[in-house]
């Protein structure tokens, strides 16, 4: 579904990913851990066409993604979850799910698109989902945090990607809150390929199939979690850390 | 008058604008905010030596010095009571200070009337290079301005607070992690700004008349020197107001001054579409 | 019980409509020809709302398109009788070929829409290609309304120079000058059309995808939307509207000059906006009339210092109500509206809520 060759991006003298190859099946929920400075979320800005790859390839169904805009890598069905909670705060919860419908983003369909009881429904759907649904006309700016994150989950099942990328979903959240989230990701998502980069172990150890480790911008291990706590370089760079921590 | 003329003149131009491009510059640059009264600092500075040299009859260096300290005041003021509360929301800051610009347009059309107010240049006499002919005056400006940028880039590279300055603009929030009071480096970076304006303001009296509404074309120009030259970079507005300050006067001999505004607008227009970052920005990141 | 029925903008706005349409049945003709002036205001304040009140796009030269709209019509009715007098002086014995068009004059009426949309589209297309900040719209667009101010000072031989245009009459089409009344509604049931736009244009998915946009650009991105397009569409689409009012201002005014082109007027539509309440529906009613009608109180009394207050009002809006005079009203009014909603839901199946919480997730 997506694989990433040779990938290397540089800024300045510093190379961030360097020649990284990786890949993602369909169906599967994948979870890519490393250490500060790994060049995580650079990965998933190359993914998602905020950052351009100094060099190498990304394919993504058959095509190759490398330099195309966010809009653009967004209309072929990758969507993304940031770091901090990115929603529209003067806009009502469900204004913010609306927004985010695929297929309605060229200017003129815009214009002229019907609210149909279709999409009525879904939005009501979602917001029952994320469990929004009897706040839908307050104002984004207003949710607590956990709320925001719940809301922008929510955005990206409006949106209906086939590939979904979450940059530490659950950042900011109370143990409570974390674990519901990593159920209604499982949930929710079940059918598609998920990309999560996340710190938080007991999180990974809630959601996890398969773990991709970075370091310094190179690949270092992959496999199941068991297996990757037992990988005598991992533990080096990574967990060791984690436990002082 | 021979090209070369027109060159020598432009010099001049060229240093009046990179000493309000300066100020204007460190704001945007670091505070990410564009001052919309930028211009009426200026005329400030012109209003504070019209009063210092024609009415109180001091040197003209007196008066230079009081308008750069009384528009740095100007400036600490305004960044303690308004500007502090926006930091974050730059359209906000521009409105806000669009609004100041009106408010002491008008403060100063209330105290000293509408009309233009003079002040003698306080050196005469014309320099005479071969064919071309420069005013003693303008060589002091050029010479003031390269001071400037000169001063400007010591405090920004070899003082404790230049430092702090540029890595405030580059991670705020790890600046106050480290315990750097990011608050008093905006509080002083405005009112180094604003004192260049005023400074600026000082130098133009002499050569334009003093009038309310004499910082608009400066605040326009000074922009579009930024954007030429590329933001936060010190050689960047060095060459964008070299450029500004040719083209313009070049332009206007052949083609009239509302021809050379066209042209530079459309010149300007065409930068931000294909090289946003300016024209003389190093590369970065 | 209307506010409940209708809703807090169309009962103010019905409640604004009666009033400027019973208006001139108890004004004197100078108040009518007055309030008329300010109803055009009022659609040049609906075009602004739409770039900066809900796309967040500050255009500070907004007084161009104006201009442009109007001086289109201007000039339209000064070529009619052939060279007009301020052509002649400067030794023009023939219309110019350019402006041979607008001896027509229904072409001159789609002109007039069509250059101002047409110039915002193109600068547009320029600014928001690139991904610059907002900050670089405003200053383009101020830098703007300066230079069509000079260009139209300089060029006296066909815009009429510093004194403007005067003189003109009453009716776009037809022969006979229309009357003052009759022209005041066909003005107010314009700006009643663009109002209706402009709440359709808001309340529609496009208009949801622009308030996005102002409320975080990047996101938007990963959500399939290219920010550049609309940002253009939403110029152009403003910058006509604004030609749209400044078109049924010259006959309203019966002059158009410069100054109604360029930095003052663009700085005047800002301050009503902002004391208004951009991004509101009937931001720009409430400002327009506000401000003007205290302008036309105190300017000829105390004209330096009421511009004084202008400048000093702008600052406070900014830091103490940014929604203005009008946002601040519906946003209480939306406030106490939610409150009641919830509190009654909670009293009622509070506990159902508290337990299907538990059950959900």
């Amino acid at each position: 579904m997506l694989q990433t060759i040779g990938l290397t991006v540089q800024f300045g003298g510093f190379k961030a990913i360097s020649d990284l190859d990786f890949s993602v099946n369909r169906g599967e929920l994948r979870v890519i851990l490393g250490p500060n400075g790994a060049g995580k979320t650079t990965l998933m800005d190359l993914i998602t066409g905020k950052t351009k790859p100094t060099s190498g390839r990304i394919v993504y169904n058959g095509r190759e993604i490398a330099g195309l805009e966010p809009f653009e890598t967004a209309k072929l069905g990758i969507g993304r979850k940031f770091q901090n909670p990115h929603v529209f705060d003067n806009m009502t919860v469900s204004e913010n799910i609306e927004v985010a419908f695929r297929g309605f983003h060229r200017v003129f369909k815009a214009l002229f698109y019907k609210k149909s009881r279709e999409i009525k429904e879904r939005i009501n759907d979602i917001l029952i989902t994320i469990n929004l649904d009897h706040q839908s006309e307050r104002m984004a700016a207003s949710l607590s945090h956990g709320e925001r994150q719940w809301l922008e989950i929510g955005m990206l099942l409006a949106q209906d990607p086939e590939l979904i990328i979450l940059d530490e979903p659950t950042a900011g959240m109370t143990a409570d809150e974390t674990y519901k989230t990593g159920e209604l990701i499982r949930s929710v998502f079940k059918d598609r390929s998920v990309i999560v980069v996340e710190h938080d172990m007991a999180f990974v150890r809630q959601i996890a199939d398969i773990v991709t480790v970075l370091h310094q911008g190179r690949f270092l291990a992959e496999g199941p979690l068991s297996e990757i706590e037992r990988n005598a370089k991992v533990q080096e760079v990574y967990l060791k850390e984690d436990a002082h921590a | 008058m021979g090209i070369m003329q027109q060159v020598a003149d432009g010099i001049s131009v060229a240093g009046i604008l990179v000493i309000i491009a300066l100020g204007l510059g460190i704001t945007f640059g670091v505070m990410k905010i564009i001052n919309m009264a930028h211009g009426e600092l200026i005329m400030i500075g012109a209003y504070v030596t019209y009063l210092v040299c024609t009415e109180g009859k001091m040197p003209f260096v007196l008066g230079m010095i009081v308008s750069f300290l009384v528009t740095a005041l100007v400036g600490l003021l305004l960044e303690r009571f308004v500007l502090r509360r926006l930091y974050g929301r730059p359209l906000e800051t521009l409105l806000a200070t669009f609004g100041i610009s009106l408010f002491l347009q008008q403060l100063i059309r209330m105290l000293f009337g509408p009309d233009g107010k003079s002040v003698v240049s306080p050196f005469q006499g014309v320099l005479m290079i071969g064919e071309v002919a420069a005013p003693y005056f303008r060589l002091f400006i050029v010479a003031i301005a390269i001071v400037m940028v000169l001063t400007t880039a010591y405090v920004m590279h070899k003082t404790k607070f230049g430092i702090q300055l540029r890595s405030v603009s580059q991670n705020r929030d790890m600046c106050e992690c480290l315990g750097i009071n990011t608050s008093k480096v905006d509080a002083y970076t405005f009112g180094f700004g604003a004192g260049l304006a005023g400074l600026a303001g000082s130098i133009l009296a002499p050569i334009k008349s003093v009038s309310p509404t004499m910082g608009l074309d400066y605040l326009i120009d000074s922009f579009m020197v930024v954007v030429l030259g590329g933001v936060g970079s010190l050689m960047g507005t060095l060459f964008g107001s070299a450029a500004m300050g040719e083209s313009n006067q070049l332009l206007t001999t052949f083609m009239g001054e509302t021809g050379a505004k066209i042209v530079v607008f459309l010149l300007i227009i065409l930068v931000i579409r294909f090289k946003p970052e300016g024209l003389f920005r190093m590369e970065r990141r | 019980m209307l506010l409940k029925r209708l809703g807090i903008n169309e009962t103010f706005a019905a409640l604004a409509l009666v009033f400027l349409a019973v208006f001139p049945m108890f004004a004197s003709e100078f108040r009518v020809e007055l309030m008329g002036k300010f109803i055009v205001f009022i659609l040049f304040a609906f075009s602004l709302n739409l770039i900066w009140g809900y796309t967040g796009l500050l255009s500070l030269g907004h007084a161009v398109f104006f201009g442009l709209g109007g001086y289109v019509l201007a000039l339209s009715y000064s070529l009619q009788d052939g060279v007009p007098s301020f052509m002649a002086r400067f030794n023009i014995e023939e219309i110019p070929l350019l402006m041979r068009p607008l001896l027509s004059t229904p072409l001159a009426l789609l002109l007039g829409l069509l250059i101002p949309a047409l110039l915002a589209g193109l600068i547009g297309y320029f600014v928001f290609k690139s991904r610059v900040s907002g900050v670089y719209f405003s200053i383009i667009t101020l830098a703007l309304a300066k230079l069509f101010e000079m260009l139209i000072v300089n060029m006296q031989a066909y815009t009429g120079g510093f004194n403007g245009l005067m003189g003109l009459p009453r009716f776009p089409v037809g022969g006979e000058p229309m009357d003052l009344v009759p022209y005041y509604y066909l003005v107010l049931a314009v700006t009643a059309a663009a109002f209706l736009f402009t709440r359709w244009l808001t309340h529609s998915h496009f208009g949801k995808v622009i308030k996005s946009i102002r409320e975080d650009e990047s996101r938007i991105r990963f959500l399939s939307y290219n920010p550049a397009n609309y940002k253009i569409f939403v110029f152009a689409v403003s910058g006509l509207l604004a030609g749209l009012a400044g078109m049924l201002y010259v006959p309203m005014n019966g002059f158009i000059s410069p100054q109604d082109s360029g930095i003052a007027m663009s700085t005047s539509l800002v301050i009503w906006l902002a004391i208004g309440g951009r991004g509101t529906l009937m931001g720009p009613i409430v400002g327009v009339l506000i401000v003007n009608w205290l302008s036309n109180l105190l300017s000829e009394q105390y004209p330096t210092l009421w511009q004084l207050i202008l400048g000093g009002v702008m600052v406070l809006i900014v830091l103490y109500l940014p929604g203005g005079i009008y946002g601040a009203v519906e946003s209480w009014w939306k406030d106490r509206g939610l409150r009641k909603k919830y509190a009654a839901k909670e009293d009622q199946e509070g506990e159902a809520v508290l337990y299907k919480e538990s059950e959900v997730l």
